[in-house]
């Protein structure tokens, strides 16, 4: 091998880019000629140093009051999905149609989960803020609902009967786990695995009605509510 | 005789109904890695990176839509259909192709479109109600949600986020990093090289089969779906296996062990090679399944 | 015990998400290390890196609602800090291309000296001289480990420009080094 091709391949050899053929033509290279290894041992010290630069360096200042200025309000969680942009379609009267069957399976879940809400909060292992999330989604789908059932267009769509078909059946597989959670807790309380579980499904079902209502075009700032 | 063909022909076009498809066709200049977002409600969507600084839509709209909406404001280029308000909005369907600048980022909602990237290696953002949607990923990141309509993803990515209702998941020689997440709908993973996964699902079933790194991390949990991990080549990890009332198989030897008297379930924690990868798999009632590759 | 410290900062992220700045501004705490190191080095200015990781942080909290996982929020993090410096040089005109090291780099290095060794000192330095394109491949391979086909992506070049750069970078570090 010339020394000049040696060179060149030197980074791509120390990378393991070079072919098994021309990593045993660079081995055999690197045994005869004491330069080129001289090269290499330079480069493979770049390299370390390269690695052992400290992961981390202090700002010569707190950075945090500049950050914390900057912050938005974010009382609500959306999903960065959506910008907020003033011509969604969700705004279309059709796009509507197909959204509110949609909004009152959330209404109608939403009734449902209430009752036993305070009971799941007391036989969880965490205090998990499953209350004011469900508060949250509540006051926002009351608000994306005042507007979107005022303009349901009652002609049906394909879309919103099978969206409201598979969200029924997947939150009641959810809602299953859940009660199968719990009543394995009853034989076996004591069970943080089991604990653990039980709040994942929750945050999965949580996870599902927000990510229906980020569908639904809810933020704050949609135009599509006159008033807060 | 040329003039009477020639008014004959416009006579025609003039009475032929007026319920033919619309055709699009326009192209803008546009940033080489700006942003496109692209809102229609159903029918087709095809998205195609170039080496161009244009945006380039065509296809043709349904009936029902009025006109297509293409604008450039900076980087950013957005692409939406006209409704005209009111009721019987039947054929609303936009069936486009899309070509964008390859380094573009998008961010795609729809009702039900079908949904086809190829060639965009900016960060993708789609949502959809029941659209399928295709990838095939070109370095960029992913995060793709949607309630009933199927993912699948091929090709090279960075960080990938899936997340799904009913539809089902599926990532073919990936290389990058995973997490998919489904209610019902079932994760295959195959042919991929990836540094970390973390899959979930409640009642679908998991199944991941690919080479395991050795500072990589592989969480599957599916809570009465079954999972399955596959591993091939040699593997140096840290494995956790646990289930509450499912069954646990492994090829690699050891067997489970109960984990209390109370409960049915059983658990198995076993080290292979020097350990140093994570794995952790975790199920309700869904069988696990460890197997050689 | 790691396993405690993960699960604070998913409850971190959580909070965070939800709109808690107190926990945000845990998480601040816990990286605003790495990232102002990364910055740092993809600048080699410590103003514009200070006026940065403000940004990178800004960013994240409004980003915060998109992070679904919980064992990758670091990653995500640096890449983001990485595609938030990328994305201001695109907006501001680019300095010259030979950049000696500026009075700051001194004032920087001295002030930092407990933490280096004379050799690191010496690369931190060094790096600060490379022109703006092969640093960048250098910090994102060399010091923070990134692949070409991630570093093509981030950059907006091609995996072949990305090795080229790194390249050109470790021949001229040697050459200001020796």
């Amino acid at each position: 091998m010339k020394h000049d091709d040696v060179l060149n391949k030197l980074n791509e050899y120390l990378d393991g880019e070079l072919s098994p053929a021309e990593s045993a033509r660079m081995n055999a290279h690197l045994e005869a000629c004491p330069d080129c290894r001289a090269e290499l041992e330079a480069l493979r010290e770049l390299m370390r140093k390269a690695r052992d630069l400290p992961a981390s360096v202090q700002p010569g200042r707190d950075l945090w009051p500049g950050i914390a200025a900057r912050l938005e309000d974010r009382s609500v969680v959306t999903g960065d999905f959506r910008r907020k942009r003033t011509f969604s379609f969700w705004h279309n009267r059709s796009a509507l149609a197909a959204a509110a069957t949609v909004v009152l399976i959330i209404l109608s879940v939403l009734g449902s989960l209430r009752p036993w809400e305070q009971e799941v909060i007391s036989s969880a292992t965490e205090q998990i803020t499953v209350i004011s999330t469900f508060a949250h989604i509540d006051r926002a789908s009351d608000r994306v609902s005042r507007n979107i059932l005022t303009r349901f267009d009652r002609h049906g769509n394909v879309a919103a009967m099978e969206a409201n078909d598979v969200l029924t059946r997947n939150i009641g597989i959810i809602d299953g786990a859940i009660a199968d959670i719990r009543s394995a807790l009853q034989t076996d309380p004591t069970n943080t695995r089991l604990a653990q579980m039980l709040r994942s499904e929750y945050q999965r079902k949580m996870d599902l009605l927000r990510t229906v209502a980020d569908l639904l075009g809810d933020d704050t700032d949609t135009g599509m509510n006159p008033t807060t | 005789m040329k003039s009477t063909i020639i008014m004959l022909l416009c006579l025609t076009v003039m009475v032929l109904p007026a319920f033919a498809d619309k055709n699009v066709d326009e192209t803008k200049s546009a940033a080489s890695d700006g942003t496109v977002s692209i809102d229609i409600l159903a029918g087709s969507i095809t998205v195609i990176g170039w080496d161009k600084k244009e945006v380039k839509v065509t296809g043709t709209l349904g009936d029902d839509i009025e006109r297509l909406e293409f604008d450039v404001d900076g980087d950013d280029t957005e692409i939406s259909v006209k409704i005209p308000d009111g009721r019987g909005n039947r054929d609303v369907d936009a069936d486009l192709e899309i070509h964008v600048p390859q380094r573009s980022s998008l961010e795609i909602q729809t009702v039900s479109a079908s949904i086809d990237i190829d060639k965009v290696s900016g960060d993708i953002e789609a949502q959809t109600v029941s659209g399928s949607v295709e990838l095939i990923g070109k370095g960029g990141s992913a995060e793709i949600a949607t309630v009933s309509g199927s993912i699948e993803l091929k090709g090279s990515l960075g960080s990938v986020e899936l997340a799904s209702v009913s539809g089902g998941i599926e990532v073919t020689g990936v290389t990058g990093v995973v997490e998919a997440a489904t209610t019902s709908g079932s994760i295959v993973i195959e042919d991929s090289d990836l540094e970390q996964v973390e899959l979930e699902s409640v009642s679908g079933s998991v199944e991941y089969s690919g080479p395991i790194h050795d500072s990589g991390s592989y969480e599957l949990n599916s809570f009465s779906g079954t999972v399955k991990l596959t591993m091939s080549g040699s593997v140096n990890a840290s494995i956790d296996l646990e289930s509450f009332s499912g069954s646990i198989e492994n090829d690699f030897g050891k067997k489970p062990e109960r984990t209390s008297k109370m409960a049915p379930g059983s658990s198995l924690s076993f080290t292979l090679g020097n350990g140093s990868a994570d794995i952790s798999i975790e199920t309700f009632s869904g069988s696990i399944h460890l197997m050689k590759g | 015990m790691p396993e405690v410290a993960v699960r604070t900062e998913a409850t971190l992220i959580s909070s965070a998400q939800r709109g808690d700045r107190g926990a945000f501004e845990q998480i601040y705490r816990l990286h605003v290390g790495r990232v102002y190191a990364i910055c740092l080095r993809l600048e080699a200015d410590e103003r514009r890196a200070e006026e940065l990781t403000q940004d990178v942080f800004v960013r994240v909290w409004n980003k915060m609602g998109s992070f679904r996982g919980k064992s990758q929020f670091s990653s995500w993090l640096y890449r983001l800090a990485v595609n938030v410096v990328m994305e201001d040089r695109r907006t501001r005109v680019r300095r010259s291309r030979n950049e000696t090291p500026s009075e700051d780099a001194v004032t920087y290095a001295s002030g930092h000296v407990g933490r280096h060794t004379d050799a690191s000192l010496d690369l931190e330095l060094a790096l600060r001289t490379l022109p703006s394109g092969a640093r960048d491949v250098f910090v994102l391979y060399d010091v923070e480990g990134y692949k070409h086909e991630e570093i093509a992506a981030m950059m907006g070049i091609t995996t072949g420009g990305s090795k080229a750069q790194l390249h050109r970078a470790r021949k001229l570090l040697r050459e200001v080094l020796k």
